[in-house]
């Protein structure tokens, strides 16, 4: 919970219930966005997602907040993403998951943006093939790679942002990120071969 | 530069990263180099392929169950508050009443009941503090309004959490003109029309580590300043800023008061900042040469600041029993409107004014008299009866207003 009691005050205004409100309107995307990349599963997102802001809320109280409220937030939904223990409901959830043939993306995701409207059938399971398999690999990233390139390259954080949210100085943020994605292309080799050939 | 050197750094280069000295280099390696020009390309594949996840939204569950939960848990939070707080003040009766048993004192009954019925919202932690400070205040003969003043069990919780904060030191050290010295007083005195009561007002900012002592200290200057009537006799409300320094604003009503009040707080203010606030205890008396040298200084340092800070319109907190002019008895409608009149008006003119002319003059008409303005009111009224009174105070239906803005900032010095 160090993370809570970090410093806040400054920019936007936190002091009453509705105020929480609009930064709950405002962030819930992003932060439900990465927590679920961080996370195995819906459920899990869902759950971390309110238990960050939960732990804002209970911060926030008759509070300003300090540096920008978003860096703060994502602070709060790594560290609560990583430190994440999945229930045994979970766990059996996920299973049934990831012994379903075609992994649904809406189980995992729930509401989408709007994406391309017609695809082939074909085209579209070949698709969400692709997406889970990226997903897979990022899960199988270390804690401290995946946050990194979570920021990085899926919510596009700049790197001083990056090294703001994570408390790290800005040459571990760099080597973390360059790690993590030559990870990821190791494990994905075959992907960015056909993409390529595209 | 080789090519292990370039690998390493074509994520930097990818995102944007690099100084362009560096980029240039980098690309012009990548152009000889089909090698490093391959990784690249696979790196940016991968890029795209994690940026080619679709962006997920937060299902309208997450808000429902976030409201529920927050409202879920506020309650069990006051519930355990409540009997937290019960306890203590029972624990409390016990303590007090042991202990006047023990010293065979007569026991301060009103003092007790008034923690047990506090004990409905306020904290624990609060509770304790407020009884030691009504404990002290009892001790002296003197109503615990200042203790009430300050310890409201909210603005306590608030005050424990930015003393707790990290953030202070930084809040401090960001705070304008605190250079380190946290001193800024500006004295300023307005007048808008016939009508309306002239503002006299003065902020002393103190920067201390020992918010209690320094609150101490300011209840025994309110209490040696009107013995004969107690604490019961000030207006004090109090705020806590954005900046996280809390602002005592104590309503002096007489000329007298207000002028006795700011020379104790601004001696204060000398000692604590010359750090060593246990050795300089303020003494009533003529201000010395020195000090008055200083208050200037920081007053024209700032003066700036405290003009902008005027939106800050904080109503004065009539407390019970407490004589008070009709003029500013309690009518919130026509106290903000006089409050905007005064507001409205442009912060240069303020600013040249310093102390008006009139309140010059009537410094001077009324001496060290230590006149309270009521008996001055009185004794004008009587004077407008027997017709003898010259044509400016006929216009001064309304009394000044003193206010002492006493601003404490609280320094973490761990």
């Amino acid at each position: 919970m160090t993370d809570v009691e970090a410093t806040i005050g400054g920019q936007e205004e936190i002091e009453t219930v509705q105020d929480f409100d609009a930064i709950v309107h405002k962030y819930q995307d992003r932060i439900f966005n990465t927590v679920s990349r961080l996370v195995s599963n819906r459920e899990d997102a869902l759950d971390v997602t309110q238990e960050v802001f939960l732990k804002a809320y209970k911060a926030m109280r008759g509070f300003r907040s300090c540096a920008s409220v978003y860096t703060w937030l994502y602070r709060i939904a790594v560290n609560t993403a990583l430190s994440h223990r999945r229930t045994p409901a979970h766990r059996a959830a996920s299973r049934m998951l990831s012994l379903s043939e075609s992994p649904d993306l809406d189980e995992r995701g729930a509401r989408r943006e709007p994406e391309n409207p017609n695809p082939g059938t074909g085209k579209l399971v070949a698709r969400r093939e692709i997406q889970q398999r990226v997903q897979n690999a990022i899960l199988s990233l270390d804690n401290e790679l995946r946050s990194v390139v979570v920021l990085r390259d899926i919510e596009g954080l700049g790197y001083a942002e990056i090294a703001k949210v994570l408390r790290l100085p800005a040459g571990t943020v760099k080597s973390r990120l360059h790690r993590g994605r030559l990870m990821l292309r190791d494990k994905l080799l075959d992907l960015i071969g056909a993409e390529g050939k595209k | 530069m080789n090519c292990g050197e370039v690998r390493e750094r074509l994520s930097e280069y990818l995102d944007g990263e690099l100084a362009p000295l560096e980029r240039s280099e980098l690309a012009s390696h990548i152009e000889r180099c089909p090698s490093c020009a391959s990784e690249l390309q696979a790196i940016e594949k991968t890029v795209e392929l994690v940026n080619s996840l679709p962006r997920l939204s937060a299902p309208p569950e997450l808000a429902r169950e976030l409201k529920r939960k927050i409202s879920t848990s506020t309650a069990v939070f006051t519930r355990r508050v409540f009997a937290l707080a019960g306890a203590a003040a029972v624990i409390l009766i016990a303590l007090v009443l042991l202990f006047n048993l023990l010293t065979e004192g007569e026991p301060p009954v009103s003092e007790v009941r008034r923690v047990a019925t506090g004990s409905e919202s306020a904290t624990p932690d609060a509770l304790l503090a407020r009884a030691e400070l009504e404990k002290k205040l009892a001790e002296s003969d003197k109503t615990p309004l200042l203790a009430d003043a300050l310890l409201k069990e909210e603005e306590q919780e608030k005050l424990e959490k930015l003393a707790d904060s990290s953030g202070i030191d930084r809040r401090a050290k960001e705070f304008p003109g605190f250079a380190g010295q946290g001193t800024q007083t500006v004295e300023r005195a307005r007048r808008a029309g016939a009508t309306s009561a002239e503002v006299v007002e003065k902020e002393i900012a103190i920067t201390t580590s020992d918010l209690k002592g320094t609150l101490d200290k300011i209840d025994s200057f309110l209490a040696q300043i009107s013995p004969e009537e107690g604490l019961a006799q000030w207006k004090i409300t109090r705020q806590v800023s954005e900046d996280g320094a809390i602002t005592l604003m104590i309503d002096c009503a007489t000329e007298t008061r207000y002028q006795q009040l700011v020379e104790k707080v601004s001696r204060l203010k000398a000692s604590l900042d010359s750090r060593a606030p246990d050795q300089a205890e303020p003494v009533a008396g003529a201000k010395s040469a020195e000090d008055l040298a200083k208050d200037k200084e920081a007053e024209s340092r700032g003066i700036a600041r405290a003009l902008k800070e005027e939106k800050a319109k904080d109503k004065i907190l009539e407390p019970e029993g407490a004589e008070v002019p009709p003029a500013l008895a309690a009518e919130p409608a026509e106290e903000r409107r006089r409050a905007e009149q005064l507001a409205g008006e442009p912060p240069q003119e303020a600013q040249k004014a310093g102390l008006p002319q009139r309140v010059q003059k009537k410094l001077a008409k009324e001496g060290a008299a230590g006149q309270s303005q009521m008996a001055l009111q009185k004794a004008q009224e009587q004077a407008v009866t027997a017709g003898g009174v010259q044509k400016e105070e006929e216009k001064e239906e309304v009394p000044e207003r003193y206010i002492v803005r006493v601003k404490l900032i609280v320094v973490d010095t761990k």
